[in-house]
């Protein structure tokens, strides 16, 4: 009898603690963090919503039925309370029964989820197209109809507060790891195709209001679509592991209404016209240096550290390296091109070349490196166009 | 071989005594013998349970909160890398081993296994495999940190210690497949006069099921990481797009074996949950011979829904409907087995001593874990579920609750059986219920972290997850703490116990198993036990 | 029937040891065949 009471406590006191535990996380009046999946804000991620929740409700049902018929048992089929043992071994019946029904119970299942996924991966006529490419770690898109082209990357702010025992807390930093330097800016109400590829290891490109994630593979370009219903901010980050800083490749999607859309996208083309006159001129040596200190900040100091000094063993020092103070031409193929089987990245195509140009010339005259060389724009467009 | 009997002393060589050798070196560096064998095989697992363990403590501790206050996220990966690893391939499988080499001879009458030279090897390349895997944690070039999936080209990244690790899973995959082929090689030829395949205990049907898919997919992920090798050291470009090689094709070819692998480690789980619960309902199994058509349903099954880890790459249409229409087709067989466990205890004399509590929590958690699978086959809301934590709570509650509740199930059991001693039953029950509530504690939130939108495999978080992450850690400790129980109940019944264990052990147990001694004499069988209605164990009556 | 047998004995052991060799060709098959469908299809 004792034995017994101590059981019937125990149980009762996990399924009280379970329970109190999951209904305070999904009573209307918790506002801590989110604990559901997204409706999103395009058709897709609505369709995925509501399957997500019909699923989840089969699921329940079932979990409730069979556990039901299990602790009655466990309560009422007890040893302590006389009750014999039945000895009936099969039931044909009862096993065609429950072999059937959870057939049918698929089938049901089955078809809202095909109609699903042909919705979503079935792209209709699109208006325009982004080409979106991951590279370590970082987010490389191009507005394929207007020539726009830009990378964006982890913002200054969470990148300082994400460092090992940085001391910063993280809950001062805006939109922690969740912001980039450049959003990805997009028209509501457009359909868009999206190309998506990586120039290193395999990425996964995910912004949970559009419903989907879509991997980003080296020398293979995967397609994917969405029409954005409302304009707003929509944060996502990369899904696939993708290396030590994995964590730190956040996506953000601004989405203006069109006509806002559109006077972005005039802004960018200047900008992007701007930038060629900038390649053509002569720079000074102090402008380099500025502009080579920001470039440098934002995509060279997260390998090889913003003194300069690496990560050993994976990322190498440029401080006294043989390659930041040796011959010019070979650093700039190095940074151009890359180097196969390391974490370094071909540059030539990301960066324009008075970024390149800047992250040279800072590179060869910082952290005690003393070359003294002056790298201009025009010498990388020289050595790229062969 | 130790199926020598008394009529053959002249092979002088052979062990045929009844006692343990007495030399440390010659009882267990040297031996032959099953008992012997799986005690090496469990302890191993043990160890590795709780180094694979530590570092699930390493990764909970920095996930505690947002920002990074322990590890550079490059050892994060080595980590959670690591961890997969070493508990899937450390400690799941070879306690699963444990228990076959245990359990199998004793359960169909034989003396030992059939092979018992290739027994001592496979086991013994173990430590020597998993020591290889572990120095590369100490390497120049550090530990493996592209998961254990190790998709190229991030894994091809790895430094030179990279080799390690491919060798390191070569060799687990020879002791696999040796464990396998003896494993197969006992069951069918050396099962007592009369023990027909359908009278087999279940565990003994399942570890059949499991050994065959085994050999079928250890030598694919031998493949595959061979491809890997040469890849990174030979200038070969398999799955180097530049060189005209697909890294997608390793994805498949890694899955392939790698579906069938997760039901490596449960399908032994159903086996011992089938030989506990109708002990302890005092009644026989429901649907014996429909919990060996399931299990082997599951096993042909797992071989045609590899791509449905892979919903995101960039599939045909109609390769994604087909991978979710099979995948789907696998609760059909799983929900068979969940309703004959439950139809078991149905009208039975139940009592719930510790392994009933450990079995009964696998069905409970397990059964979240797989209506979870379930939400996942889905493909279109697949296309969010995958890589986030929803995926993390998924397989862990397949794997923790499920499959080590079910080795920590099967150890209650036959422990007595092994040792000759009682355990503590209240510290037993103890380490039942914390573990129980802990493991919810931990895992459940992470199905939140994953709606949510938080991606696997990052060490560090936005902070609109921080609480959840939190509550999650807090589980871990707990969970990670409560298992030193385990060893302490353990030690405790192996050393210091004076409860003496009679041969039955349980009131409702049947099977050959517990015709013999508490502990059995050192070869099991020497003469083929008979087979009666009293010594079947829980099979079909019908047949 | 008996295990005793010496025959019997014979007789089982030799069946193991061909059941062994045979699953151990298997494997190396599956592995040969994964390793040469990667070559040739390059």
């Amino acid at each position: 009898m004792k034995k017994q009471n101590t059981f019937i406590v125990a149980t009762a006191v996990t399924a009280a603690v379970i329970a109190a535990f999951w209904l305070l996380l999904a009573a209307p009046g918790y506002t801590g963090n989110e604990i559901n999946m997204t409706r999103g804000v395009t058709a897709q991620s609505m369709i995925s919503y509501k399957l997500h929740m019909i699923i989840l409700w089969i699921c329940v049902v079932i979990g409730v039925i069979v556990f039901s018929a299990m602790f009655y048992s466990i309560v009422a089929h007890r040893k302590s309370k006389g009750y014999e043992a039945s000895q009936f071994t099969h039931s044909t019946k009862a096993e065609i029964v429950w072999t059937i029904i959870p057939v049918l119970i698929l089938i049901v299942m089955a078809v809202p989820a095909t109609t699903a996924l042909v919705h979503m991966e079935v792209a209709p006529e699109t208006e325009m197209t982004v080409k979106i490419t991951g590279f370590q770690w970082r987010w490389k898109y191009q507005y394929m109809e207007d020539e726009i082209s830009f990378i964006s990357s982890l913002h200054l702010d969470s990148n300082a507060a994400r460092r090992l025992a940085s001391g910063t807390n993280p809950e001062s930093v805006e939109n922690y790891l969740l912001e980039v330097d450049n959003p990805l800016v997009l028209p509501a109400n457009t359909k868009i195709k999206f190309l998506i590829t990586a120039d290193d290891v395999i990425h996964s490109w995910w912004v949970p209001a559009l419903g989907w994630k879509r991997d980003a593979v080296p020398g293979f370009i995967n397609e994917a679509w969405t029409e954005i219903l409302e304009p707003g901010v929509f944060r996502g980050q990369c899904a696939e592991l993708c290396g030590k800083d994995h964590g730190f490749m956040p996506i953000v999607l601004n989405v203006l209404p069109k006509d806002e859309y559109q006077a972005w996208a005039e802004q960018q083309r200047e900008r992007m016209a701007h930038q060629d006159e900038e390649t053509r001129r002569l720079w000074t040596r102090d402008e380099l240096m500025a502009t080579g200190e920001n470039v440098y900040a934002a995509q060279c100091a997260t390998c090889h550290q913003a003194d300069g000094q690496g990560l050993a063993p994976a990322f190498p020092a440029l401080a006294g390296s043989a390659v930041t103070q040796g011959p010019v031409e070979d650093h700039i193929q190095v940074v151009l091109n890359g180097r196969e089987g390391t974490a370094m990245q071909a540059w030539g195509n990301m960066l324009s070349d008075s970024d390149i140009a800047a992250a040279l010339t800072y590179t060869r005259n910082a952290f005690g490196n003393e070359t003294g060389d002056v790298v201009q724009p025009q010498t990388i467009t020289r050595i790229k166009n062969g | 071989m130790s199926i020598e009997t008394t009529h053959s002393h002249d092979e002088s060589h052979d062990d045929h005594h009844d006692h343990a050798p007495s030399g440390f070196l010659d009882r267990w560096l040297f031996t032959t013998n099953h008992k012997d064998i799986g005690t090496l095989y469990l302890v191993f697992s043990l160890l590795m349970f709780f180094i694979g363990g530590s570092m699930a403590m390493i990764i909970r501790a920095e996930l505690f909160m947002p920002g990074l206050q322990l590890v550079e996220p490059d050892f994060f990966n080595q980590m959670t890398t690591m961890h997969a690893l070493i508990m899937v391939f450390g400690a799941v499988m070879p306690a699963w081993v444990g228990f076959a080499n245990w359990m199998i001879p004793m359960m169909i009458g034989a003396p030992d296994m059939a092979l018992p030279r290739m027994n001592n090897w496979s086991f013994w390349i173990l430590p020597f495999a998993f020591t290889m895997l572990l120095s590369t944690l100490f390497m120049d070039s550090g530990g493996p940190a592209a998961g254990w999936t190790l998709y190229p080209p991030l894994s091809l990244q790895g430094g030179q210690s990279f080799a390690f690790v491919v060798f390191a899973v070569h060799m687990m995959g020879i002791s696999s497949i040796m464990g396998s082929i003896n494993v197969i090689a006992t069951i069918l030829n050396m099962r007592a006069p009369g023990m027909t395949l359908l009278k087999m205990p279940l565990f003994v049907w399942t570890w059949l099921i499991t050994a065959f898919l085994l050999i079928a997919v250890m030598p694919v992920l031998a493949g595959a990481v061979t491809m890997l090798l040469t890849d990174h050291f030979f200038g070969t470009s398999f799955f180097n797009a530049a060189g005209g090689g697909d890294p997608v094709m390793f994805q498949h070819i890694f899955w392939f074996f790698g579906h069938p692998e997760v039901y490596i480690m449960i399908l032994p789980a159903f086996g011992v949950v089938s030989e506990i619960i109708p002990t302890f309902a005092r009644k026989p199994l429901f649907g014996y011979t429909a919990m060996v058509y399931a299990t082997a349903s599951i096993a042909f099954l797992s071989f045609i829904v590899w791509a449905h880890h892979m919903f995101t790459v960039g599939m045909p249409l109609t390769g994604e409907l087909f991978f979710m229409y099979a995948t789907m087709l696998i609760a059909v067989p799983t929900g068979v087995k969940v309703f004959n466990w439950v139809s078991t205890m149905w009208r039975g004399s139940m009592t719930f001593e510790t392994p009933m509590l450990f079995a009964i929590g696998f069905v409970v958690l397990f059964t979240i874990g797989g209506l979870s699978g379930l939400m996942l086959a889905i493909a279109a809301v697949d296309l969010q579920y995958h890589d986030t934590y929803f995926v993390v709570a998924h397989f862990h509650y397949v794997l923790v609750p499920g499959a080590v509740f079910a080795l920590m199930a099967g150890t209650y059991y036959w422990l007595p059986k092994w040792t000759g001693h009682m355990y503590s039953e209240k510290w037993g029950k103890i380490h039942f219920w914390v573990s129980t509530i802990s493991v919810n504690i931990l895992f459940f939130p992470q199905h939140y972290l994953g709606l949510a939108g938080m991606p696997r495999r990052i060490p560090d978080y936005s902070t609109q997850f921080a609480d959840f992450n939190m509550i999650s850690s807090i589980g871990g400790f707990i969970f990670g703490a409560s298992q030193l129980i385990f060893v302490g109940v353990i030690v405790h019944c192996v050393y210091k116990s004076r409860k003496a264990a009679t041969a039955q052990v349980w009131e409702g147990a049947r099977g050959l198993e517990w015709t013999l001694s508490s502990p059995p004499p050192y070869h099991s069988f020497n003469t083929p036990p008979p087979i009666n209605a009293s010594t079947v164990a829980h099979a079909d009556e019908a047949h | 029937m008996s295990l005793n047998s010496r025959e019997d004995l014979a007789n089982r052991r030799s069946r193991a040891v061909k059941t062994a060799w045979l699953l151990g060709l298997i494997a190396a098959g599956i592995f040969v065949a994964f390793v040469l469908s990667g070559v040739l299809g390059h």
